[in-house]
């Protein structure tokens, strides 16, 4: 898996995974060394109820404030170098008052990046830079939001986004997976890759089992034509479900994305029948659809979008049922930032929560308290299914 | 008592709907099923239509016979698979149309929904479909219908 946030604090850098986190004495560049007691439960930090329990997304240094991010909430705490510090009053607030472009972290930002006068937010594949000062939401940068390839990393390396981002002084680290690089560079721009980077983050040697675990592949494979909206819907539910697993001890390797829609044999499966949409029990449709994995490892799920789904007592938004030895799910396009999450967590083992609309597994869109949850339970069938590879 | 749009959008937000999802949609909720036909999200708007067949009220059927000449195709396909729950006549209305739609998926839905209650006029369009239909799979499929449906 990897870190799910990582934090610059003087001589001190944190790293969090999911409901633990670790603190490091170290300097701009290497390991540093483990300070005793760590890794430590999340609970040290005294945040407010409900916030950051199961993890955050997103930390950020900004001289003698701290910001934490989970979902569409952030808090700030006014800290030195170690120790929780203190909640600033009016936290946690809503993310939309970063006033971020249209559409930019609204759900939930990666990565954020202290970097002098500037700040970067990472959310999927685009980033803003913002110039800003300690505290308030400082001013976004013209020109952004901007694609992550603009910051020129090694083939395959945070192309669909970012777990963690960490100022270290002239240096720069950049989380992905169970990958990292660092990066040589200023305030502003992209700087370079430092040689015999991206490395694999076992060279942090942080404690047994920190922020190392198991990771599930999925691939898109479209009947739709993939369009720009298609892309930008295919990005959406890859950093949501990423975003999300990540936290629960979970990585997710983005595969590949294939256009179907150019097979006329396949026309006719744009109102995909799924039946009565249980597991173990495909279709016709389902055989013929699931057949098109091209290239896909066995281990790794498929999800086919289709325009609309049919079976059980109407139309679906999604259904994981996929004939045998071939893994994945079928989705329709929507809104539901979190169908896809939704439908691997079925082809991972988990079932229909009904008694609580916070939890993933709730059979309904409507979720509360967003980002949804995962029990502890869901996330150990998870992990102890066939298709989590260890990294 | 009538339902709030709120009320109902949460309702029909099922991932994977079965007929609770349907539970307590009546007649009082026809007018609002019928914005939700123009809702943005093509799978609400379909999952309206599933809805709006399952009412038995003349504004739902003139609802749904409007809904079968969307243009949205999935709206399309969800009147073409509720045909079953409608009344025959609604049933033959719809299906006339959506069997003679552009689109492969509306067609094939259409075949399936064919069934022996239906006029002799629709049956007749699957025994033509089963001879000309340029798909191989829906010809194929228009004719198991055809020999089931006489």
């Amino acid at each position: 898996m990897g870190v799910g946030a990582a934090l610059f604090s003087g001589s001190k850098c944190y790293f969090f995974d999911g409901k633990r986190y670790v603190r490091v004495t170290r300097g701009d560049t290497g390991a540093g060394t483990l300070d005793a007691g760590y890794p430590a439960p999340i609970t040290r930090w005294r945040w407010p109820a409900g916030f950051g329990t199961r993890g955050i997304d997103a930390a950020l240094y900004s001289g003698t404030k701290t910001y934490f991010f989970e979902g569409n909430r952030y808090i700030r705490v006014t800290r030195g170098d170690t120790g929780a510090g203190t909640l600033d009053p009016g936290y946690p607030a809503s993310i939309s008052q970063w006033g971020w472009p249209a559409g930019f972290g609204a759900s939930g930002i990666d990565a954020a990046l202290y970097s002098g006068s500037k700040t970067y937010f990472f959310d999927g594949d685009r980033y803003i830079r913002v110039t800003r000062d300690d505290a308030g939401p400082g001013t976004v940068d013209p020109g952004y939001p901007a694609p992550i390839s603009n910051w020129g990393w090694p083939a395959g390396f945070g192309a669909h986004g970012i777990d963690a981002a960490l100022y270290s002084g002239s240096k720069a680290y950049f989380f992905d997976g169970h990958r990292y690089i660092r990066v040589t560079r200023g305030d502003t721009g992209p700087g370079t890759v430092d040689p015999g980077y991206p490395a694999d983050i076992s060279n942090w040697k942080w404690p047994s089992g920190f922020a190392r675990g198991e990771r599930v592949g999925v691939s898109f494979k479209s009947l739709l034509p993939v369009t720009t909206t298609i892309a930008r819907f295919i990005q959406r539910q890859y950093v949501e479900i990423r975003r999300l697993y990540v936290k629960s001890g979970l990585n997710v390797r983005f595969g590949s994305v294939e256009d179907l829609s150019g097979d006329p044999s396949l026309a006719s499966l744009l109102a995909l029948d799924v039946g009565p949409c249980t597991l173990g029990n495909p279709t016709a449709e389902h055989n013929l659809l699931f057949a098109h994995r091209n290239g896909v490892p066995a281990d790794e799920l498929v999800i086919y979008i289709v325009q609309t789904l049919v079976g059980g007592s109407g139309n679906l938004l999604g259904c994981a049922t996929h004939p045998k030895g071939k893994p994945g799910a079928a989705i329709v396009r929507s809104n539901a930032l979190w169908l896809t999450a939704h439908e691997v967590g079925h082809v991972l083992g988990l079932f229909h929560v009904t008694t609580s609309s916070d939890n993933l597994m709730f059979p309904n869109v409507g979720w509360t308290n967003l980002p949804p949850d995962l029990s502890d339970s869901e996330k150990a069938k998870m992990i102890a299914s066939n298709l989590s590879v260890p990294v | 008592m009538t339902m709030s749009m709120d009320e109902l959008r949460t309702q029909l937000s099922s991932i994977e709907p079965d007929e609770s999802t349907y539970a307590g949609i009546g007649a009082e909720e026809v007018g609002l099923l019928r914005e939700l036909l123009d809702d943005d999200e093509a799978w609400l708007a379909a999952r309206a239509v599933h809805a709006l067949s399952r009412i038995d009220d003349p504004a739902a059927r003139e609802a749904l016979a409007e809904a079968a000449a969307q243009p949205r195709m999935e709206v399309r396909v969800a009147v073409a698979s509720s045909a079953p729950n409608m009344p025959a006549e609604t049933s033959d209305e719809v299906l006339s149309g959506l069997l003679a739609d552009d689109h492969d998926a509306v067609r094939k839905w259409a075949i399936n929904s064919v069934s022996e209650r239906n006029s002799a006029a629709v049956r007749n369009q699957v025994t033509a479909l089963a001879a000309d239909e340029p798909d191989d799979r829906l010809r194929s499929l228009a004719g198991e219908k055809a020999r089931d449906v006489g």
